[in-house]
């Protein structure tokens, strides 16, 4: 089969690799019809994330047809067309069974790993770094999905991939940022990034309740989309002074929520941000947190900052004193899509939104090292690419 | 063949037995050092004696040579730092002895256990009943588990679960590893709905090489204590969801 294959900094290759078999199991092999780029790849795009290896096949947004099931699979029969989650999870542990489906403790081979960077391992990833379990993700013709019976959400015929996509990450991410701002009437929700997670997160805090929702970038295209789409107040934050600008904006409050919804290659104009690029390409500091040090400045007292951005490492200088002096709530974490996935189809099936307006590009796997090039510039007015493996 | 003249074998004899005269002399010093008594000096006290030792008789001596004569300063002096580095060579103060006086550690090296101990615990989110067929194993679980059931009575209730080859197998390996390392396995109630505490408590001879060997054999993921924590993840993993994690021959770039 053909598949996204990562080779280094800013090197993608589509190359022909053998087809996934059945491990173990509990498995089930997808032939997939619709894939995505996310902007957590861009961060092994650009060699950030450790872990990864020449030849790992990449891709954690997919969906399309069961074509075979292990011996254990007893809800999912081939044939059945489902969207897949990008976290995978057992379904049986401390966790899954609170529902915090991306803190799985059986699903990373790797788990030892993990644990000598961050004390314990969470869930296994599809396609992003052996630190995460290394496993072959869906940015190709066929993908296997362990626990297929735990993960995979059957989707009706009649709804076109592109409506239900974006149900394996970046909508149940983008609502979970806005779930974690525990939103109360009235309030205003500030949001860094209009990427399609903060396009997501923009309508997700309407859909609970929000009054105002101010949405922070500098892309043009995606500051209309946030305005148009997402119906948001926006802040080009090349122009104005963002933490000044939010408190007018909110009455001198200051917003309730701020989410983070660009993780650790923040960019910025301001000398912080300047001071990050520095040592981040001097190799000491992993993460540029920018948008994070904004955050925290500019929520009101009390407020909540819900990170679904993604961070990996180690920080610097980032204002803990004003977070405690002002008594911050911080809410974050990988998302966990089990738990999401069906209210939200809900929301589909009904009409009250349709996820497919982030859509972009539409380009078949060999055209992915192009779109990951146009996707990190922001070139030719890209916001989100699909990928279509077996054809349109 | 290299030939040698009468008088290269005779520097080489000479030389030969210059060596052995040196060796003989350490040897011997050794010996002594050994007989002159039972160690009262801690360790601490040791290194002062050392130093304070070195720097009293370089002084000393220094001292003399410096005046070009000998001095009673210099000379008491340098037998003070002569017996202090006694006392720390030997471990034994003849002061100390008279005084009745001993700061030695409890334990004398020669006898102190060179074991090391460990434990490792993962929480299983099973009952215990669920997993009784483990914790009647008492080949490797020394404590009877704290449960107000009986035996009996637990064995009537027990979700007994199918003998699931994987299962027995994990736990084979776990116990296998906990008994070559001469330990056991404990089995608790977790708080509230966590499940079953499963600890494996390791006590062990420490293999070479010292602080220096641990780094390496954790940089190879060999030492006992990730030997243990892999075997009780896969018998979690298992009992938890039926299956070990894994992505062998799955497809990639380099296949």
């Amino acid at each position: 089969m053909k598949a996204v294959c990562w080779y280094g900094i800013h090197d993608m290759r589509v190359e022909t690799v053998p087809d996934p078999k059945i491990i173990n199991p509990h498995d089930a092999i997808i032939e997939i019809t619709t894939s995505a780029i996310c902007g957590s790849d861009l961060h092994f795009y650009d060699g950030y994330i450790p872990g990864m290896e020449k030849g790992d096949i990449v891709g954690h947004e997919f969906m399309g047809n069961v074509v075979e099931v292990g011996p254990q699979v007893k809800k999912l029969k081939v044939g059945d067309r489902v969207v897949v989650p990008f976290t995978i999870a057992c379904g049986h542990c401390f966790f899954c069974r609170r529902e915090l489906w991306s803190l799985c403790d059986n699903s990373n081979p790797n788990a030892a790993i993990a644990e000598m960077a961050y004390g314990f391992s969470a869930s296994g990833l599809f396609g992003y770094s052996h630190i995460y379990g290394g496993y072959a993700g869906g940015q190709a013709q066929y993908v296997r999905v362990p626990f297929a019976d735990i993960g995979p959400l059957k989707i009706p015929d009649g709804i076109p991939d592109e409506k239900v996509l974006f149900l394996s990450d970046v909508f149940p991410t983008g609502y979970m940022a806005a779930e974690n701002c525990n939103i109360q009437p009235g309030d205003t929700v500030a949001i860094w990034g209009c990427g399609p997670v903060g396009q997501f997160a923009i309508k997700s805090a309407y859909l609970l309740g929000a009054e105002t929702v101010i949405a922070i970038d500098r892309i043009p295209d995606r500051l209309r989309m946030a305005e148009m789409q997402g119906n948001a107040t926006i802040i080009d934050y090349e122009n104005v002074d963002v933490v000044e600008t939010l408190r007018n904006l909110t009455g001198g409050r200051g917003p309730d929520a701020c989410i983070d919804a660009v993780g650790l290659e923040a960019h910025g104009t301001t000398i912080d941000a300047a001071y990050d690029k520095i040592k981040q390409t001097l190799r000491m500091e992993t993460d540029r947190p920018h948008v994070l040090r904004q955050a925290i400045q500019a929520c009101r007292k009390g407020g909540t900052i819900s990170i679904p951005g993604v961070y990996g490492g180690l920080l610097d200088k980032v204002p803990m004193g004003a977070a405690f002096a002002k008594g911050l709530t911080f809410k974050m974490g990988q998302t966990h899509v089990h738990k999401y996935m069906r209210p939200l189809l809900d929301y589909i099936e009904r009409g009250e939104i349709d996820p497919s307006f982030v859509i972009t590009h539409t380009l078949t796997l060999e055209e992915a090292p192009y779109a990951y090039e146009i996707f990190k510039h922001k070139e030719d007015h890209c916001i989100k690419v699909v990928l279509k493996p077996n054809g349109k | 063949m290299v030939s040698t003249s009468p008088s290269d074998t005779t520097s080489m004899a000479n030389t030969t037995a210059i060596t052995d005269k040196i060796q003989q002399g350490v040897t011997g010093v050794q010996q002594y050092l050994r007989k002159v008594g039972t160690p009262n000096i801690s360790t601490f006290e040791r290194w002062l004696s050392l130093t304070g030792g070195s720097t009293l008789l370089i002084f000393g001596t220094a001292h003399d040579l410096l005046e070009r004569k000998i001095s009673p300063l210099g000379i008491i002096t340098a037998l003070l730092g002569g017996e202090l580095l006694f006392r720390a060579a030997t471990r034994h103060c003849y002061v100390y002895q008279a005084l009745g006086i001993n700061t030695a550690e409890e334990v004398s090296q020669a006898a102190r256990p060179h074991y090391r101990q460990f434990a490792k615990a993962m929480t299983i989110n099973l009952s215990q009943q669920d997993l009784y067929h483990f914790w009647n194993d008492f080949d490797v679980v020394q404590q009877p588990i704290s449960t107000q059931a009986t035996n009996e009575t637990a064995k009537a209730d027990a979700k007994i679960p199918p003998t699931r080859e994987q299962e027995l197998q994990a736990w084979q390996q776990l116990k296998q590893t906990v008994l070559s390392y001469g330990g056991y396995i404990d089995f608790q109630a977790a708080p509230g709905e966590c499940g079953t505490e499963v600890r494996a408590v390791i006590t062990y001879a420490p293999p070479p090489l010292g602080k220096l060997g641990d780094g390496l054999r954790a940089l190879m993921g060999k030492t006992p204590e990730q030997q243990i924590t892999e075997d009780l993840r896969h018998f979690k993993e298992i009992m938890e969801a039926g299956e070990l994690p894994s992505t062998a021959g799955q497809p990639s770039g380099r296949s």
